[in-house]
């Protein structure tokens, strides 16, 4: 029953991922290509700790987990250069606003 | 004169208690001077518009450097051939602006940075004097700069000198960022005396030790950006 539900669970990823392809690029690579060994790792949970172990790692959770860790970390650090890109673009959207709407000094010495 | 057609520059952040004297002081010498509003929550922008400056608002807090660029960019529009930059926490004298824009023409230099290490650094506490050495030390390790006084926010530029640079840090590494351009555009500076007059006021709103911290993991995290 599990498997199923994590089948679907990073199928809906992958389709999600896929069709976010134009707007995320970086990141629709990354979460494609851990889904599908994922897929390979819920069918087939002993290839998990085979390759564990030929990597030096003791047991299949074990590797699994680690590589969540780096892909989370990954995933962050892609999330918060897109954010300050965001910011940037939102800069410049208030600098427009902040020089459009410029207002006079309204003391009666001003003569700018 | 040069004075005549040197815009004034000063970003502010609930500035509101002190803005209306910082103000009035320029205009006796200066026709042009441009406050940017950071989104402040209280009436620095009215106080400032109402002794006499051209206000700018920024609809919600940006950060300093993102107000500097905002001012910039206006004055430049606008036809200004000299800009100076002057905090807006009563700690600059508007006499260091003649004095900086007198120098910078002397020498034809592009940008002159106030130093308060050539000039005076009146009631500076002693951490905020090593926390300058070690920024000055940072500096000229990352831009190879001889300066005395890295994070000044007293400046003097040439129209020619504000169109080549474009100050992308919205915070508070911007003071870093624009001595990374000037290196990087090969800009002629020159370093002028002046003094900082450390108030009550100014010290409770000024920069610690912690804010050094902020300043290099937000030079950090734009160097990832700059890089990808």
């Amino acid at each position: 029953m599990i498997k199923f539900i994590l089948t679907i669970g990073l199928l809906l990823i992958f389709v999600y991922a896929v069709l976010q392809r134009d707007r995320i690029r970086l990141l629709t690579t990354v979460i494609a290509l851990s889904v599908l060994p994922g897929l390979g790792i819920v069918w087939f949970p002993e290839a998990a700790t085979v390759f564990a172990n030929a990597i030096g790692v003791g047991r299949g959770a074990d590797l699994i987990f680690y590589l969540w860790i780096l892909v989370s970390a990954g995933v962050m650090m892609i999330m918060h250069v897109q954010l300050k890109a965001q910011e940037q673009r939102i800069t410049l959207l208030a600098r427009e606003i902040a020089i459009g709407r410029a207002e006079p000094p309204n003391d009666s010495s001003a003569t700018s | 004169m040069a004075v005549e057609n040197c815009w004034v520059i000063v970003p502010a952040f609930n500035e509101g208690p002190v803005i209306g004297e910082v103000i009035a002081g320029l205009r006796e010498r200066f026709a042009h001077v441009v406050v940017v509003d950071d989104g402040s929550a209280d009436d620095c922008g009215a106080v400032a518009r109402s002794s006499g400056a051209i206000l700018l608002r920024h609809p919600f807090n940006l950060g300093q450097g993102a107000a500097l660029q905002t001012g910039i960019d206006y004055a430049v529009g606008r036809g200004a051939s000299y800009l100076a930059t002057f905090d807006s926490d009563g700690q600059h004298r508007v006499e260091d602006i003649e004095s900086l824009l007198t120098a910078l023409i002397a020498e034809g230099a592009d940008i002159a940075l106030g130093s308060r290490f050539l000039g005076s650094a009146e009631n500076m506490p002693a951490s905020r004097r090593l926390l300058l050495r070690a920024a000055r030390l940072f500096t000229r390790l990352t831009t190879g700069l001889a300066l005395t006084d890295v994070h000044n926010g007293l400046r003097v530029m040439t129209r020619d000198a504000a169109q080549r640079i474009a100050i992308t840090h919205n915070r508070m590494s911007h003071a870093s960022e624009l001595l990374e351009l000037i290196a990087s555009r090969k800009l002629a500076y020159i370093e002028a005396p002046m003094t900082v007059t450390y108030t009550a006021y100014s010290l409770a709103k000024g920069q610690t030790a912690w804010h050094s911290v902020v300043i290099l993991s937000e030079l950090l995290m734009y160097g990832l950006q700059r890089k990808r």
